[in-house]
């Protein structure tokens, strides 16, 4: 990089390095540290600009219009909200709910299976004229009759 | 343009609708879109309408960016400009030679030139002076910080055009503000 690169690089980018164009930084800052009269003319002014550039600061984003955006913004399908927002709420409910159902077959279960205390067999259709000695079936019935 | 898109995580959650994302993404950019507009502009509320603009191509194709191509920070630069320029036409196409206002004077009145505030209006009004290009490519690469090959991209000229504007917008800026230091009727030579 020539000395005359070297200003022309100051006049377009200004005295930062960070805005040098990352290829020309190593080279470039090594010509400053030279010591040149001209280079250091043109850093001084390079810089006298840049210090008045950052004196235009531009006020934080507007509040109101933040949430605005952030309201038009996407949203998930309406059952991963639900997940989110309920996950807790519908573990819960699952967990109730699988065991109310487990309790109810369990009872079903039961009602079926075993004789009701203190009801005769006789009239849950059991009995010796029908055949039913266990719950599985009529195993001694006989078919043949019919 | 080899490093890793930092926003590419963030707008994975913005395609997805997570709430969390969302915010978070207006929180990273709404600043710099409204920074980037207002100094375009010189006005804050248009530069607020092309902020809000932007998002919405931004709610729209998040679920279809494509990484690789450029960052994404790039691209809601070059939306928003591009938002801008569609703003100064329609200010062009409605202001009438008869009707233009005349050009700002970028001497501020004498009490104002003690205060900092007074200053900040000097660059300002000196910023907001120079033809639309070149204060574009300054803003986009100096108070935005982009690179120059961003810069250029975000603008559709090569590195050496915007160049040329960062140069020439810097020089204006500096005679402008020479003049404002040493006003031209107290008989000073400029530089």
């Amino acid at each position: 990089m020539t000395h005359q690169q070297l200003v022309d690089l100051l006049e377009t980018y200004g005295a930062d390095p960070d805005h040098w164009p990352r290829e020309s930084r190593v080279e470039a800052e090594a010509l400053v540290q030279h010591g040149d009269p001209a280079i250091a003319g043109a850093l001084r002014q390079a810089l006298a600009l840049d210090v008045e550039l950052s004196r235009y600061s531009v006020g934080p984003a507007d509040a109101e219009l933040a949430r605005r955006i952030v309201a038009s913004g996407p949203s998930s399908p309406w059952w991963q909200r639900i997940g989110r927002r309920h996950r807790l709420w519908i573990s819960g409910a699952v967990l109730a709910g699988a065991g109310m159902g487990g309790v109810a077959a369990g009872a079903i279960g039961i009602s079926l299976v075993a004789p009701l205390p203190g009801v005769a067999t006789s009239v849950i259709g059991g009995g010796e004229e029908s055949g039913v000695d266990t719950a599985f079936g009529e195993v001694g019935m006989n078919w043949s009759e019919q | 343009l080899n490093d890793i898109d930092p926003d590419l995580e963030l707008l994975s959650g913005v395609s997805r609708g997570e709430p969390a994302a969302v915010r978070e993404m207006v929180a990273r950019k709404l600043p710099r879109l409204t920074a980037l507009a207002t100094r375009v502009l010189g006005d804050r509320a248009e530069a607020n309408d092309v902020a809000q603009e932007t998002f919405m191509q931004i709610w729209k194709h998040a679920g279809r960016w494509q990484p690789g191509s450029a960052r994404f920070d790039t691209w809601i630069h070059r939306v928003a400009l591009n938002l801008c320029n569609d703003r100064l036409r329609r200010r062009r196409d409605f202001v009438t030679m008869d009707d233009a206002p005349e050009p700002m004077d970028p001497t501020p009145a004498p009490d104002e030139q003690m205060e900092s505030a007074g200053r900040s209006e000097r660059i300002e009004d000196a910023v907001a002076a120079l033809p639309a290009r070149q204060r574009q490519a300054l803003v986009l690469h100096y108070y935005q910080e982009l690179s120059n090959i961003e810069a250029a991209d975000v603008m559709n000229i090569s590195v050496e055009a915007l160049e040329s504007l960062l140069s020439r917008a810097r020089r204006q800026l500096r005679i402008q503000l020479a003049d404002d230091r040493d006003p031209p009727l107290s008989g000073k030579d400029r530089r």
